[in-house]
């Protein structure tokens, strides 16, 4: 059962937000959908080694090298909203004041 | 000779070869059909000009004699695939201004190989569903209708754009990606071929991630022989995505010309006697092992005891991941981006994501916040990596005494748009023959097997070991060949 104080919870480390009745449903659908993986408590895996990958073979790794050159016009190019122009010329990303 | 709409690539190949019509005729016949059935809704970015253009290249490279393996054949690509200078939105307002400076590897093999893309097809947003009715850019409409019954169908999802594009002959091959069924559920739905290769065949290299560890670029087509000359084109390694396999690619084209006499085929029979699955799919598995017997296949039982938690560990893993590739959205560097004056940070990524995600996406992030959350992370996280363990075992275990399994593709036929279920879950039940092999990584096919009572095509699953696509798409071929007087048209195409 999850309460509507937990979805409050979740939703705030989500960086989401929802309104009363918004809560409420989500309540009812997350504890229907919690019901359904709880069937996971039937099988005792103890002794079981967990499954991160399905690629048997080891990571490959690169060499840590430049190959690009200057794409910051690139990188700005998809920056939007009231912003985006100022973005753009300074080659920062802007955000409201973190810093007090 | 047959529309040319309705040609097969390989026969449109030899057309082009034979110089019986020109790239630009084939390109021009199907953006008049994705014009006349505009209303279905599959282009979220149409590139029409593109393609003109596109396709009068390919008639130069015909005249010169240098025609790649797919030069000039039109195909449709899931918005999930960031195409370089077009609109790529995964379906969702997060992205809905988002012009990719760089191109999906997928896309980019196939267009190397010459295919001539038409545009951008829609999907469930982020590929977070089984029906397309959770896109941002509206419903798909499946071509297809019940016998005596007007109304509108799902073309399955979450590839719905790519499935509807190519079962009404608006593209000859569509890229899909596959997360849990995402290519293989509407393939079943609308009589197509979909595939998905083996975890790490394809570079996952610009495409927008769901599930890192389950996602996996798929194609859908009209016949298996056409899904093995697209597949071909699209995988292959690379460096730019850790888990791509380093491994040639196969030749897999004969596959489908090759006889399945001997090979040992698995049933999972324990899976048959689940009361949830429509007679009609039972029918399809039983009438497709006689199909396999005929062919002189050997049929085999075999137990995949872990497969019914299959369902339960998918929606943690998946909605796990997914919370932590969506956090990305922030609408601060790329995407949607809403302010209101005076905000702090905290506030803005909550007004930017609240008002960028739909439901579905929202509840997926929000179970696999809580499933990772640092009080449930054992109970949930850990212990359903670790029956991932066990179900990928029992694959194992089975592929020991055969070489494919074969099991339906959906538990049900395609359903109506205004049928979507109030109980997530009930959505969720869709892809459950889908999920088990997912979550070991294996290839698998959906091949169209035969038409319910009410004329709607069903799909039939082949999964093959670890890396054999060949014998994937031998067994589903022999399926195919055995269903050749079965006609998987829309009615009215």
């Amino acid at each position: 059962m999850i309460t509507n104080e937990e979805v409050q919870k979740i939703s705030r480390l989500a960086k989401l937000k929802f309104n009363d009745s918004q809560i409420s449903e989500l309540a009812t659908q997350l504890t229907n959908i919690m019901d359904m993986i709880d069937d996971l408590n039937e099988v005792d895996c103890k002794d079981v080694q967990p499954l991160t990958s399905v690629c048997d073979t080891k990571l490959l790794l690169r060499k840590d090298e430049v190959t690009q050159n200057d794409i910051s016009d690139e990188l700005f190019s998809n920056v939007s909203g009231k912003s985006a122009d100022l973005a753009r010329e300074i080659k920062c990303f802007i955000v409201p004041k973190v810093i007090e | 000779m047959k529309e040319l709409i309705k040609l097969n690539i390989s026969d449109a190949l030899a057309g082009l070869n034979n110089k019986d019509f020109t790239a630009s005729e084939l390109n021009n016949a199907h953006i008049d059909q994705a014009i006349k059935y505009k209303h279905l809704n599959v282009f979220i970015t149409e590139t029409f000009d593109r393609a003109v253009a596109q396709a009068k290249i390919a008639d130069e490279n015909y005249l010169k004699g240098q025609a790649r393996s797919l030069e000039g054949i039109p195909v449709s690509v899931k918005d999930l695939f960031c195409t370089k200078g077009v609109r790529s939105t995964s379906a969702s307002k997060a992205l809905y201004n988002f012009i990719p400076t760089y191109e999906s590897k997928v896309s980019a093999n196939i267009a190397e190989q010459g295919a001539v893309m038409l545009g951008k097809v829609n999907m469930d947003e982020f590929a977070m569903g089984s029906s397309n009715l959770t896109s941002y850019f509206g419903k798909v409409i499946s071509p297809w209708k019940a016998l005596n019954d007007p109304k509108e169908l799902v073309p399955g999802g979450s590839s719905g754009g790519s499935s509807a594009a190519v079962s009404a002959y608006i593209a000859m091959a569509a890229l899909g990606s596959d997360t849990g069924g995402s290519v293989r559920q509407p393939a079943a739905y609308t009589g197509t071929v979909g595939i998905k290769p083996t975890y790490g065949r394809c570079s996952r290299w610009g495409m927008i991630a769901f599930a890192s560890s389950l996602d996996q670029a798929g194609v859908l087509t009209r016949t298996t022989e056409d899904a093995a000359l697209m597949l071909e084109a699209m995988m292959g390694w690379d460096e730019r995505d850790s888990t791509s396999l380093n491994l040639p690619v196969p030749e897999l084209r004969s596959a489908t010309k090759g006889s399945v006499k001997g090979m040992k085929v698995g049933v999972p029979t324990e899976l048959m006697r689940n009361a949830n699955i429509d007679p009609e799919i039972i029918k399809m598995w039983q009438n497709s092992i006689e199909i396999m017997k005929a062919e002189g296949a050997e049929i085999i039982n075999i137990e995949l005891p872990h497969s019914k938690h299959a369902l339960a560990t998918y929606y943690v893993i998946a909605p796990a991941e997914a919370s932590s590739n969506l956090a990305r959205y922030d609408g601060i560097r790329y995407g949607n981006r809403e302010e209101v004056e005076g905000m702090n940070i905290d506030e803005m990524y909550e007004l930017n994501r609240s008002a960028s995600f739909g439901d579905e996406v929202k509840r997926r992030i929000m179970i696999g916040t809580y499933v990772l959350s640092s009080a449930f992370m054992d109970a949930y996280y850990l212990k359903a990596q670790k029956m991932r363990r066990l179900i990928s075992n029992d694959f194992k275990m089975a592929f020991e005494n055969v070489d494919v399994i074969m099991l339906p593709s959906a538990p049900t036929a395609a359903f109506g748009i205004d049928d979507k279920p109030s109980n997530p879950v009930t959505m969720y039940l869709n892809d459950i023959f889908t999920i088990p092999p997912s979550l070991a990584g294996l290839p698998c096919i959906s091949v169209p097997a035969a038409l319910s009572s009410n004329g709607l095509p069903l799909g039939m699953q082949i999964v093959g070991r670890t890396l054999d696509e060949y014998n994937t798409l031998k067994a589903a071929a022999a399926i195919e060949r055995g269903c050749k007087n079965i006609n998987f048209v829309p009615r009215g195409f």
